[in-house]
């Protein structure tokens, strides 16, 4: 009485189960099934056997046991693995809880024959070497068309930038000064210009603004400049000047260090 | 460029002969320190600020009081502490016990010189309540305001060594003072110079006993210039030609200084200003009727210098705002950074 409630508990537990499903001829495997009473095995499959199916493991379970089933559909369609059990003991397997599994089929129903294999693009293997190969010659061509086609030309260099001497910015200011066509903002650089030729001449480059100027004044040839200069840009009432005389020196100047 | 005024010509002769008499006066006194003589003048007669920076017994107070004497100016002199109030300078409301009334008592700072010595140790409030007092010449206590006496001249100085306990100007108020200019030590022979005068000073009797006699006590009381000269004088600077070369060479360095990749702070136009009426001053000192580059060279560094701030790289680097000034009045004619096609 006690063996049969659990069996309908067991069978009630199992049958609650969703069945397992696998396609034919694909193994599949069904944990966990407890079946009352002594241990079970399974039958002697046949060729004509629709499923196939082995007892994985078993432990004991109180008085029933527990069973890991894998099983091998072989035909397409809907079955309880329970009907191919049978006990080691050979006696009567009395009433087992249902194990249902269903075995899908692949093919079509009518089909006979299997499935056209598909194509798969296989891996690129081998081949190292030429792409080697490849990507040396591309490193040369790269590095022939650096050195070579890229290279300016000797005739059309870019000129070199150097900055301006005060000689080369003194120059057209001079220029156009004799010509009488140097602009009032021009005065101010003109007179900066000529001060910056006479410290250079002078070696007054290191000595500060306020004391190279006040050398400039007691210098016989920069003095007479720095009072011409006073006279013509800063005095309140302009004296006659021969601006020709005062900045001819300079018209044609290349090297500013140089002693006139 | 300066414009023709209405008023007649000032007598240059007579104001250099004026000019003449007060540096001889001072030079009774003080010895060296010529170019601070002129440089306190320049001040004197363009209505500007000067602040000396320099070390303690460099003769600072000795050359005001001797100034202010010998033209004939109210001099007073305040010593900037930690605990000194706007009130002491500026002056307050004081109740009369007998009448039951306000009336007020003015400050130090009514005075046609004033010496406000070591500035850098009062407090920001008094700082900025002078630098306000010596901007806009007036002053107001209580609810009244009462214009400061012409002429005004703030001598401020500050000692650019010992630095702790002191409130460093910041740069607009430092921008109030027309010139800052840096004390040296006297050379060798002048300093000996002053020994010798020192030693002949003596002692002065006073009532019962005796004290010893200062500089202070050689300064004649007799003034060898007037307030009326000293006016002629800040006319005749007004006259002084300036070309617009010279203009030209003004606002080329002080774009310069905005520009310079070393400098954080360039100059303002009011330092220009300041350039430009120094300028004119000093002209006029060495009488000359039109400013020449001379006047320029000699005044930058008393006149840009306190408005500039270096970039902290720079700092780092070691450099100085005076080297870089130097830099850049050197630079004036120097090569510039652009570059030619060979």
């Amino acid at each position: 009485m006690r063996t049969f409630a659990v069996a309908l508990l067991i069978g009630a537990a199992v049958a609650a189960q969703e069945p397992v499903r696998t396609t034919v001829g694909m193994p599949a495997v069904v944990p966990g099934i407890v079946l009352p009473g002594g241990e079970f095995e399974p039958i002697d499959a046949t060729l004509k056997s629709p499923v196939v199916l082995r007892i994985e493991h078993v432990q004991k379970h109180g008085t029933a046991h527990r069973y890991t089933i894998q099983f091998t559909g072989l035909e397409a369609g809907e079955y309880d693995l329970a009907t191919f059990l049978r006990r080691k003991d050979r006696s009567d397997i009395g009433a087992l809880p249902k194990i249902p599994v269903v075995v899908e089929a692949v093919r079509d129903e009518h089909q006979h024959e299997p499935n056209e294999l598909q194509a798969i693009t296989p891996p690129a293997l081998g081949g190292y070497e030429r792409t080697m190969w490849t990507l040396g010659i591309a490193w040369a061509i790269g590095l022939l068309a650096i050195l070579f086609a890229f290279r300016k030309r000797a005739g059309a260099e870019p000129a070199v930038a150097r900055p301006l001497t005060i000689a080369d910015r003194l120059r057209p200011i001079v220029a156009r000064a004799l010509e009488g066509r140097l602009e009032p903002a021009g005065h101010a650089e003109l007179e900066r210009l000529l001060l910056s030729v006479w410290r250079r001449r002078l070696s007054l480059e290191h000595a500060t603004a306020r004391d190279a100027i006040a050398a400039l004044r007691v210098h016989d040839e920069a003095g007479a400049l720095l009072r011409a200069l006073d006279q013509w840009l800063h005095a309140k009432e302009q004296a006659p000047l021969d601006l020709d005389a005062l900045l001819r020196p300079y018209a044609e100047i290349r090297d500013e260090g140089a002693l006139a | 460029m300066s414009k023709s005024t209405s008023h007649p010509r000032h007598d240059v002769a007579a104001t250099i002969r004026f000019l003449d008499a007060v540096r001889q006066r001072v030079a009774t006194i003080v010895v060296g320190q010529d170019v601070v003589v002129e440089r306190l003048l320049i001040a004197l007669f363009t209505g500007g600020h000067i602040l000396l920076q320099g070390v303690p017994g460099i003769a600072k107070t000795l050359l005001a009081a001797t100034l202010s004497k010998a033209i004939e100016l109210h001099f007073a002199r305040v010593q900037f502490t930690i605990d000194l109030l706007p009130s002491d300078i500026l002056g307050s409301e004081v109740l009369d016990q007998r009448t039951n009334t306000f009336h007020v008592l003015k400050g130090p700072i009514f005075a046609n010189l004033l010496l406000a010595d070591e500035i850098n140790r009062a407090a920001p409030k008094v700082q900025g309540a002078l630098l306000e007092a010596m901007q806009e010449r007036k002053v107001t206590i209580g609810k009244e305001s009462f214009r400061l006496p012409a002429p005004f001249l703030v001598i401020a100085t500050q000692n650019p060594i010992e630095q702790a306990g002191t409130f460093e100007l910041p740069e607009a108020q430092l921008d109030r003072f027309m010139l800052c200019h840096r004390l040296q030590y006297l050379p060798k022979q002048d300093e000996k110079e002053v020994l010798r005068r020192n030693l002949a000073l003596g002692v002065r009797r006073e009532e019962k006993g005796a004290i010893a006699r200062t500089e202070f006590d050689a300064i004649a009381d007799q003034p060898v210039g007037t307030q009326e000269d000293l006016i002629c004088a800040m006319e005749a600077v007004h006259e002084v030609h300036v070309s617009d070369t010279f203009l030209d060479h003004v606002v080329e360095i002080l774009d310069r200084t905005r520009k310079h990749p070393a400098i954080a702070l360039g100059c303002s136009p009011r330092a220009g200003i300041a350039l430009l009426k120094a300028s004119r001053a000093r002209a006029l000192i060495h009488g000359r009727d039109y400013v020449v580059p001379d006047d320029l060279y000699a005044l930058a560094e008393d006149c840009l210098l306190h408005r500039m701030r270096l970039t902290y790289e720079a700092l780092a680097d070691g450099r100085t705002t005076s080297g870089v000034l130097e830099e850049l009045l050197s630079e004036l004619g120097a090569v510039h950074a652009t570059t030619a096609k060979a």
